[in-house]
């Protein structure tokens, strides 16, 4: 299930209209605009609830995406890098954000850093092809992963601070 | 199209970039603030005070400030609990704040949990004189109802702004009250109206009542009058609404009254001054006349003067030697017990010869022994006739054997004593009502009821007290009519009682000393009487003994058994009677064998003996026996038997012919009539005199056969047989046939019996000489 909060910041990302996807032309941009203005929404909203925590960009054409997303425990923050294609059936196909840092680190992931979503998830989009976008699976998918997994990775010793890692090194 | 879409794109992609990149709102999630206060608060770096419901945080400064902002607008006044729920502040926050704020403003105060200002004081103050203004009076107990406040509290308000805003006067007497000026002179003119207006005596609760004034400020009231001299009287008796008021008037008209009374009647009645209103008329008379010598009586006060008359009235009595009455002499108030006391105190000053009767009447002792004397002379007499009666010897003989069995007899007596003085009770009550007309009751009326008694069962009923239980030779009824004789005496109530009573011990002792010296003096002739009665009797029965011997031997036992059982059975009782006398013995009125027989018992041994002898003499069948003893018996009674003389025979004889002859004549029954003619008839035969009963007349008439004639030997034979028959026969008719037969031969045996000298045969010179 999704928790309360998660719920409340889906209702307040706004639904998109276009179903398009990098194939379609005209339609792919149209669908990029909303997307983007999911997107900004999100951010907006998140930043207000002082729950900021990701960074992403695009190429061009809006096909692949990257950024930073951060987590933090015990008043340390932890950042990882994030990547992930947009797929030709999209929307159909969820897109499948991968952490590469992580890879191996944990169980909940497919090769290559692609984090392994919840049950729920994929019912979830399936019903709301077209409604939901990048931000959604932002929101839906990584934020929940994240906060389940990094305190676990964190308590394994899988993952450690940036500044104990440059502690270490030097 | 595309470019421009693209180029959207492109802008948008940049918007959010921008969007991503710019800064992020600083701001704290609720729990991290709530987190970071209590760090704060923990560490003392910050005095913040939690709200009731945690969510705000208020510092003590501006809780203060809020308190006072409140207290402002409820008007000064504010309760605590109030203040808490308003400012959504712990009660106990608020209450630490206040008392913070009570400390350093002066115009504030915590009151019972509420917080009070300047302005709110200054409030109730005015509020409190408009009050005073209103109502005249104010008490502080009714405003604590009023304002809910203290009332130490209103107190220091009301005291701390009287003659500031509160124009009034606290009470003097309780301070908790307080009054306007206007309001105690508009009571004080009421009270001092209401006072001054009062005539006689009243209480203060009535004067309270008639004001309607209040209790409280009355009492306050009438003390500064008091203190002013402005009320015209005095409070008697304790403070309270008990107390009297006395106008001074009215004491004052009181006290002329007791005054003017003295004066004029030299007395004061306790009744009189309590109906005046004195509550201790001994007290009030002692004050009021500190310098006369009062004598405090009963139910009044007697001053000199009349206790002056009372003496010299006494002395008068004294020296003139009669009596007085001092009961005309007093006022009628003067009730007996004072009378009585008065008297007392007079019989101090004056010597003692004097004695009080009926509690008012003094008699002189010069009077009483004059009275006395009167007395004596019928005491003498008296005496005499007691002791001539012989009542004395018996009492005295009976008084010594009472003294045996004294208990039996003492009650005896009281309860006669007690009857005794019931009747006179009665006597005195006779149907009167109460006190005084009891008194008044005329006297003579009593004294009529006295002599008529005296004449009738009273008389006798005293004279059996006094043989039977004492010796009261003087009834008291006598002593009283004798007093009542005196008009001056019998005129006063139950002095005559009193008198007698007083008397009659005296006379009686003189009376009973007097009888004494008179037995003394009586048992000699008295002796000498006895002495010749018997005598006689002794010559009687000699004769009569004669006579009885001419009789044939065989009959004369019959007549000697008669003479005994008679004539000599007289002179034996006789005998006995004296004897007892001498000896002080008790005995019956009839003295038969028995008694006689317990009467030698009690006899001393030197009278026994004779006296048994003769006792016993008549139980035999001679007369010599008897005359035998005769002489011892009666020596043993200092009695001297005379000689027989024969000279004395024939006179004796004759007398008792004649007498016989007369009560034949005067008889009408058969029966007598022939018994006295058979004893006359023997007589004038023998010239003898016989002693017979009616049975012996047969027995005598047998030995007369031979000395009468035939004829009449016949006619007296006839006659005595029919006799016999009307006493034997049953038969009614018979009876009667015969009675009146002997009725018609009842003249010729008489003519036989008057002629007697015709009938007899011989002895006939004999005979004509006697008659």
């Amino acid at each position: 299930m999704v928790d309360e909060s998660t719920k409340k910041t889906l209702s307040n990302i706004p639904l998109l209209q276009t179903k398009a996807g990098p194939r379609d032309k005209e339609l792919w941009v149209q669908r990029l605009k909303e997307e983007y203005q999911a997107l900004i929404k999100y951010v907006k909203n998140n930043k207000e609830s002082d729950n900021d925590w990701f960074r992403l960009e695009s190429n061009k054409e809006g096909t692949k995406w990257f950024g930073k997303c951060w987590y933090i425990h015990n008043f340390l923050k932890y950042e990882f890098d994030i990547e992930f294609d947009i797929p030709v059936t999209y929307p159909i196909t969820a897109p499948e954000i991968a952490l590469p840092e992580l890879d191996g680190k944990t169980a909940k992931m497919y090769r290559g850093g692609k984090i392994c979503l919840t049950d729920h998830f994929k019912p979830l989009w399936a019903r709301n092809v077209p409604k939901f976008g990048i931000a959604h699976a932002m929101a839906l998918g990584l934020g929940p992963w994240l906060a389940v997994e990094i305190p676990d990775l964190i308590e394994k010793g899988a993952v450690s601070h940036k500044d104990k890692i440059d502690e270490y090194k030097s | 199209m595309s470019t421009v879409d693209w180029d959207e794109v492109k802008r948008l992609a940049a918007d959010f970039q921008k969007a991503q990149l710019s800064s992020t709102l600083q701001k704290l999630s609720e729990r991290n603030c709530v987190e970071i206060v209590t760090k704060l608060i923990e560490n003392k770096l910050l005095d913040v005070i939690f709200t009731n419901d945690g969510k705000e945080y208020i510092t003590p400064q501006h809780l203060g400030k809020e308190i006072k902002d409140e207290l402002y607008i409820h008007g000064g006044r504010i309760n605590m609990v109030d203040l808490s729920q308003i400012l959504n502040v712990n009660l106990s926050q608020v209450s630490k704040i206040a008392s913070d704020l009570e400390k350093h403003n002066k115009g504030l105060k915590i009151i019972l949990g509420q917080l009070i200002d300047k302005t709110y004081t200054n409030k109730i103050a005015e509020e409190i004189n408009d009050k005073l203004m209103q109502h005249g009076f104010i008490n502080v107990s009714e405003l604590t109802i009023h304002y809910d406040l203290p009332a130490d509290f209103l107190q220091s308000v009301i005291e701390r702004e009287l003659g500031k805003s509160i124009y009034g006067k606290q009470d003097p007497q309780d301070s908790r009250v307080f009054y306007t000026e206007s309001f105690i002179a508009r009571n004080k003119a009421k009270i001092r109206g209401a006072l001054s207006a009062i005539t006689k005596p009243t209480p203060l609760l009535a004067i309270l009542g008639q004001c309607s004034v209040s209790e409280r400020i009355f009492f306050s009231i009438l003390d500064s009058l008091q203190e002013m001299k402005q009320i015209p009287g005095v409070v008697a008796g304790k403070q309270g609404t008990n107390s009297l008021y006395i106008p001074s008037i009215y004491s004052k008209s009181q006290n002329e009254w007791v005054d003017n009374f003295y004066k004029q009647n030299g007395y004061l009645e306790y009744d009189a001054l309590t109906r005046l209103g004195i509550s201790d008329p001994p007290n009030f008379i002692k004050r009021h006349f500190p310098n006369e010598n009062i004598a405090f009586l009963h139910s009044v006060a007697v001053g000199t003067s009349i206790r002056d008359q009372i003496d010299s009235n006494i002395e008068e009595a004294i020296i003139t030697g009669s009596f007085i009455d001092i009961s005309p002499l007093l006022p009628s108030v003067f009730s007996d017990k004072d009378m009585e006391m008065l008297l007392k105190i007079a019989e101090k000053k004056i010597n003692n010869n004097t004695h009080v009767f009926a509690k008012t009447i003094v008699i002189s002792d010069a009077f009483l022994q004059s009275l006395n004397k009167s007395f004596e002379a019928i005491a003498e007499a008296k005496a005499k006739e007691a002791v001539a009666s012989g009542q004395w010897f018996q009492t005295i003989a009976e008084n010594r054997i009472k003294s045996k069995s004294a208990d039996l007899i003492f009650e005896n007596k009281a309860n006669k004593k007690e009857d005794r003085r019931k009747k006179a009770i009665t006597s005195k009550i006779g149907g009167g009502t109460q006190g005084r007309e009891t008194k008044t009751k005329s006297t003579k009326k009593k004294y009529l009821q006295g002599k008529n008694r005296d004449g009738e069962s009273d008389d006798e009923n005293t004279k059996v007290l006094s043989t039977k239980i004492e010796l009261k030779l003087i009834s008291l009824e006598d002593i009283k009519t004798e007093i009542a004789k005196d008009d001056n005496l019998s005129v006063i109530d139950d002095l005559v009682d009193e008198l007698a009573l007083y008397l009659e011990q005296k006379i009686n002792n003189y009376a009973i000393s007097i009888a004494k010296q008179l037995a003394q003096n009586n048992k000699t002739t008295n002796l000498s009487e006895v002495e010749e009665r018997l005598n006689v009797l002794v010559t009687n029965i000699k004769i009569f003994d004669k006579g009885i011997k001419h009789i044939d031997k065989t009959d004369q036992p019959a007549l000697t058994k008669y003479l005994l059982k008679s004539l000599v059975t007289d002179f034996v009782n006789e005998l006995f009677k004296l004897a007892a006398q001498q000896n002080m013995l008790q005995f019956p009125e009839n003295i038969t064998t028995e008694t006689r027989q317990k009467m030698l018992l009690d006899l001393p041994e030197d009278v026994k003996e004779p006296l048994t002898n003769i006792h016993k003499s008549i139980a035999g069948n001679s007369i010599d026996d008897f005359l035998n003893f005769v002489d011892a018996a009666m020596a043993s009674c200092c009695l001297v038997l005379k000689k027989y003389d024969k000279k004395k025979e024939r006179p004796f004889i004759l007398g008792h012919k004649e007498a016989l002859l007369e009560e034949l004549n005067t008889t009408q029954d058969p029966a007598l009539a022939l018994h006295l003619i058979t004893s006359i008839l023997f007589t004038a035969a023998t010239q003898n005199v016989i002693h017979m009963s009616g049975r012996h007349v047969s027995t005598v008439l047998s030995f007369l056969q031979t000395q009468l004639q035939l004829s009449t030997m016949e006619t007296l034979s006839k006659y005595h047989d029919m006799v016999l028959k009307s006493l034997t026969s049953s038969d009614e008719e018979t009876k009667l046939d015969i009675q009146k037969k002997l009725q018609i031969g009842l003249e010729e045996i008489k003519n036989i019996a008057n002629n007697y000298k015709q009938h007899l045969k011989s002895d006939k010179a004999q005979e004509n000489k006697y008659t």
